[in-house]
């Protein structure tokens, strides 16, 4: 009787460390899609678990603020990640992709300024989302007149209010479009936004996780390198 | 400072509005919940209740799917005013009134149910109309459950985040309201705000709900 219970506590405590050999990451929306093809690749090379959230680039540098519990943070812009090193939460911090902010509609799209006049078109919350701000910058800049502007809390919300037909067009990353289907349109703006630096942080919760650590390198790594590039970003040379 | 205000004002108009809405429709229905003996009875009990076991994430869903303009509500409504019900003051306000209606349907219902059904027969009896009677007898009576029906779709309302936050737009002056104001204030770590709205918030409620007890405490002593 003692012996089973013995096993017992035995085996929890195995499953306990097996649950040791895991990171947990937050990823900005708008490389969710890629990092779970980027931790599946992970997982299947080194048997060790990846768990990922997502949110806002803004939403997840509140949350780990205020101790939320991720080993890494991949963020949609260069700015967060920066704040988090200077508040002494980052043991490393490196760029892992440069991201393509692109309008999508289901009618043409040859003048993207002329096509938004009148129209509803959906971005993502400046205020908490770099593709939000790198859409404004964009609609200053060609100097659009949509109809109404509408705020999704980031670009995966943006994504539903377009597909759903709610929102005629969309400022979406590049990453997001295999996700829409056929039928779209999309423009793309290069070189009228400043860059989308999109940084990675292993934070000070995930230094003593080797799982965390092998993963933050893993997104450096040729390999990575190449999904992130098929996924519709710019990889840093 | 004034940053805060268009959402408080966007709040408390979503939330009179949906509250004079829910009254008039409520009252016919709980009436009709109350007193009769249809077979349909239950389906409609179900079916009103439904908004308060749901997560606000299946009603969001659906109504953006049903706010679409490809579908025949979707296009109507654009037709009609040239904007979609989606990112309207409309569209919140319908969704306001799907999701606060089982709390002024019950408290009608029950007090409907609790009062009147003698009294009423009396009046009818002495030759009063059945709406006279409505009227006279168990509005009257049941003046505790229309109090209590309106202050709780008024801070129920008020009180609105997940349903808001998908088929708003979170556009502000139109339809961000006092609880994304908040998310938005806590996501970009502007305490200040969050903490002013949401003491707001919670002084205000906490008022309202003493009020309404207080109210009902007296009221159920003079009716004995």
């Amino acid at each position: 009787m003692i012996r089973a219970g013995f096993l017992i506590l035995a085996a929890t405590f195995a499953a306990f460390s097996a649950r040791a050999e895991e990171a947990t990451v937050a990823v900005a929306a708008n490389f969710l899609t890629t990092a779970e093809t980027l931790a599946a690749a992970y997982e299947a090379a080194t048997g060790d678990r990846i768990v990922l959230a997502h949110g806002s680039t803004g939403r997840l540098y509140a949350q780990i603020a205020n101790g939320a519990p991720f080993d890494v943070f991949l963020a949609a812009d260069a700015a967060r990640p920066a704040a988090l090193e200077e508040a002494g939460r980052s043991a490393a911090r490196q760029t892992y992709a440069l991201g393509q902010l692109v309008l999508v509609a289901r009618t043409p799209l040859d003048d993207p300024a002329e096509a938004m006049t009148g129209r509803t078109v959906a971005l993502a919350d400046p205020a908490v989302a770099p593709y939000g701000v790198a859409a404004v910058e964009v609609l200053q800049r060609i100097g659009a007149t949509p109809g109404a502007l509408v705020h999704g809390d980031s670009v995966g919300q943006v994504a539903a209010l377009f597909t759903t037909g709610n929102a005629e067009m969309a400022f979406l990353a590049a990453s997001q479009l295999p996700l829409l289907g056929d039928d779209i349109q999309a423009a793309r703006f290069d070189g009228l936004y400043a860059p989308i630096v999109q940084d990675a942080v292993l934070l000070d919760r995930g230094t003593e996780n080797a799982v965390a650590r092998g993963f933050f390198d893993y997104l450096a790594g040729p390999a990575a390198a190449e999904m992130i590039r098929a996924a519709g970003y710019g990889v840093p040379e | 400072m004034t940053g805060v205000w268009p959402a408080v004002l966007i709040s408390v108009n979503l939330a009179l509005a949906t509250t004079l809405i829910l009254i008039v429709l409520s009252l016919p229905l709980a009436w009709w919940l109350a007193t009769t003996r249809s077979p349909l009875r239950t389906v409609v009990e179900a079916l009103t209740t439904l908004p308060l076991v749901l997560p606000p994430t299946v009603l969001g869903f659906y109504l953006l799917i049903l706010f679409s303009p490809e579908t025949a509500l979707g296009a109507f409504w654009v037709r009609l005013t040239g904007e979609t019900l989606a990112f309207s003051f409309t569209g919140l306000l319908l969704a306001s009134c799907l999701y606060s209606l089982p709390f002024a349907v019950q408290p009608l219902q029950t007090a409907f149910a609790s009062s009147g059904m003698g009294a009423m027969q009396a009046a009818r009896s002495l030759g009063a109309t059945r709406s006279d009677a409505f009227r006279s007898i168990a509005l009257p009576l049941a003046r505790r459950g229309l109090l209590s029906a309106a202050v709780l779709s008024f801070a129920h309302t008020l009180g609105e985040f997940g349903v808001v936050l998908m088929v708003g737009g979170n556009i502000p002056g139109r339809t961000r309201v006092i609880s994304i104001e908040i998310f938005t204030a806590v996501e970009t770590l502007d305490y200040r705000t969050a903490h002013m709205l949401s003491g707001g918030l919670l002084a205000f409620s906490f008022a309202v709900l003493l009020i309404l007890y207080a109210l009902n405490g007296r009221a159920a002593r003079t009716l004995g």
